[in-house]
């Protein structure tokens, strides 16, 4: 597996390992305004997931050939 | 004090808007939509913020709205497994969508059945994904009907008390009829319009009622202070935790082989808008986040409590975010944020229709009719996705309506097992299609085993209520998990057993020689 290969999967295993992983955000302390860990942390997650998920798409694209035009986003 | 007037005139007035952008949807970017592509997929053109909407329009249903705070309020924080499901949904999403995207495009593919056709060279096994498709949207859609129901019965219930029965039924059928014809004439054109205003009243909703329930309670704090002890609402139960865990996957990896979400997919205008959106679909989930949380929140308001006193436990539930609307919110924000959950149930229905229209046209109906004309697809497609909307009316009634989730969760109990076909099948060749077939089978015959095992007390089935069962080693696991084992097991272990080269043409007289 050529390294780009491995670095995209993993950018996509990792966070779907810590998601994935109950035992690690199980517990109620630390809170973070009166939130219980468990919920702010997996909160904070779906955030945070999106940075790798970013990182992938421009790998990606740059990869396949599927480069975004100069004007992208609009619809 | 609940000013009903006042919340049915404004919500009727923001439905008015609703039904204009779902019938403007046939003239907007104008495309002949008596093609199956334009009806269906939008002429395939939606771009990364339209796709995101619209795929966002997958995620944030009735489920998120009515099921996830409704089991959390009853059940505790188990349910909160909806929040990581999302976070690693997407992530499942990039693996293997734009995959199919591009030969979708390349091929002239609309559903995931046309791929698995072209890929095994196997109109059976085709079929079954079809077919399987189909029945795994019926209790999904069936969902969306019990949120609008919830909306319809806690708004009314001020006019009419516990006599709003017939009320509710009359204006469901009314916006059922309404669904139904903008689904025929704009398709997924005017789903993706209608997707964007529910989405701006949602978020309105969500960040309205979060900021001032919060407030009024003084803090998130004092809020979890007032939840009962039982069940646990601070964190999993140990004993809970690997059936946590497996719904996170299970459904993580479900969500995408479901047939209206590879339609929002194809309907992306291109690779790259695609994956723009979905890797930033995980920042929609934090509203989901928040809407389990009222789960836990209605718990301080004295008021919704009392008002879900007056329907019966095995209903209560799903008034949760409703009776918070309605006790939190003034009543002309009430009646925006009231029709928002109401379109929230809508808009999906509408969506999940046309994707199960598409399947039995290309992948069921064409099988057996080859001179089907694009015009003749296009119209079965869509008298299709009307009967689809009132056959899963049916379903509402074989679940409790607090366990609404489970409707959910039985849908992803058989859709699940497409994920060898129609996953693995984008990067492999390499299984069998007879042991695919074989495999689907056992996982749907398994999984549905289970759910009656799990659900039967005492000798009777007392309506759905769970979606795990303890196969005996880990604990209760989520069905649709085990259920998928068995069909990786045998979908694999079939694959390695049937000869590489099937006896062709010439091997068989051959055989038949020496015999």
């Amino acid at each position: 597996m050529k390294r780009v290969q491995l670095l995209l999967l993993l950018l996509l295993l990792i966070p779907g390992i810590i998601n994935f992983a109950t035992p690690i955000y199980n517990s109620v302390d630390p809170t973070l305004g009166g939130l219980p860990f468990f919920y702010w942390f997996q909160i904070l997650m779906l955030a945070l997931s999106t940075l790798p998920y970013l990182v992938f798409t421009l790998i990606e694209d740059r990869r396949s050939g599927t480069n975004p035009p100069a004007r992208s986003g609009g619809s | 004090m609940v000013d009903s007037t006042t919340i049915i005139g404004v919500f009727v007035a923001f439905f008015a808007v609703f039904v204009f952008l779902g019938f403007y949807g046939s003239r907007w970017r104008k495309g002949d939509l008596s093609q199956l592509h334009e009806w269906a997929l939008a002429g395939r053109r939606l771009g990364t913020t339209l796709a995101f909407f619209l795929v966002g329009a997958d995620i944030y249903t009735a489920y998120t709205f009515v099921a996830v705070p409704s089991s959390l309020y009853a059940k505790g924080a188990l349910y909160f497994f909806a929040v990581p499901y999302v976070a690693i949904t997407f992530g499942v999403a990039l693996a293997f969508m734009p995959r199919l995207w591009s030969l979708s495009r390349k091929h002239g593919y609309i559903t995931g059945s046309d791929f698995v056709r072209d890929k095994f060279g196997s109109r059976l096994l085709a079929i079954l994904i079809a077919i399987t498709g189909i029945v795994a949207l019926l209790p999904y859609i069936a969902l969306q009907i019990v949120g609008m129901q919830a909306v319809l019965a806690a708004m009314l219930y001020g006019v009419a008390g516990s006599n709003s029965t017939l009320v509710e039924e009359i204006s469901l059928v009314i916006a059922f009829i309404i669904l139904a014809a903008f689904t025929f004439t704009s398709g997924l054109r005017g789903a993706t319009l209608t997707a964007v205003y529910k989405d701006i009243l949602i978020w309105l909703t969500v960040i309205v009622v979060i900021v001032s329930a919060v407030w009024s309670i003084g803090g998130f704090g004092q809020a979890f202070a007032n939840v009962p002890t039982s069940p646990n609402f601070l964190t999993v139960s140990s004993s809970l935790v690997p059936g946590y865990m497996t719904l996170v996957l299970g459904s993580a990896l479900a969500l995408y082989l479901y047939p209206h979400a590879v339609n929002g997919v194809l309907s992306a205008e291109s690779e790259h808008k695609l994956r723009m959106s979905t890797s930033l679909l995980p920042l929609y989930g934090i509203g989901l986040a928040f809407l389990a949380l009222f789960g836990v929140l209605v718990f301080s308001f004295p008021s919704a409590i009392s008002f879900l006193g007056n329907f019966p436990a095995s209903s209560r539930g799903i008034y949760v975010v409703p009776a918070l609307i309605l006790y939190t919110l003034p009543s002309w924000l009430a009646g925006i944020a009231l029709l928002g959950v109401f379109v929230g149930g809508l808009v999906p229905a509408a969506i999940m229709a046309i994707a199960q229209a598409n399947l039995l046209t290309r992948n069921i109906v064409k099988e057996f009719k080859k001179d089907l004309t694009p015009k003749g697809e296009s119209s079965i497609a869509k008298w299709a996705s009307a009967i689809f909307k009132f056959i899963a009316l049916g379903f509402v009634f074989a679940v409790p309506a607090t366990y609404a989730i489970q409707l959910q969760l039985l849908g992803g109990v058989l859709i699940l097992q497409l994920l060898p076909s129609l996953f693995l099948g984008l990067y492999t060749g390499w299984f069998r299609k007879e042991a695919l077939i074989v495999g689907l089978l056992a996982g749907i015959v398994s999984g549905l085993y289970m759910a009656v095992v799990a659900n039967t007390v005492n000798g009777s089935f007392g309506g759905f209520t769970t979606s795990l069962f303890n196969p005996g080693v880990f604990g209760a696991l989520y069905i649709a998990a085990i259920a998928l084992a068995i069909n990786l097991v045998v979908s694999i272990g079939g694959s390695l057993v049937i000869p590489r080269k099937m006896p062709g043409a010439t091997k068989i007289p051959a055989m038949l020689g020496t015999a």
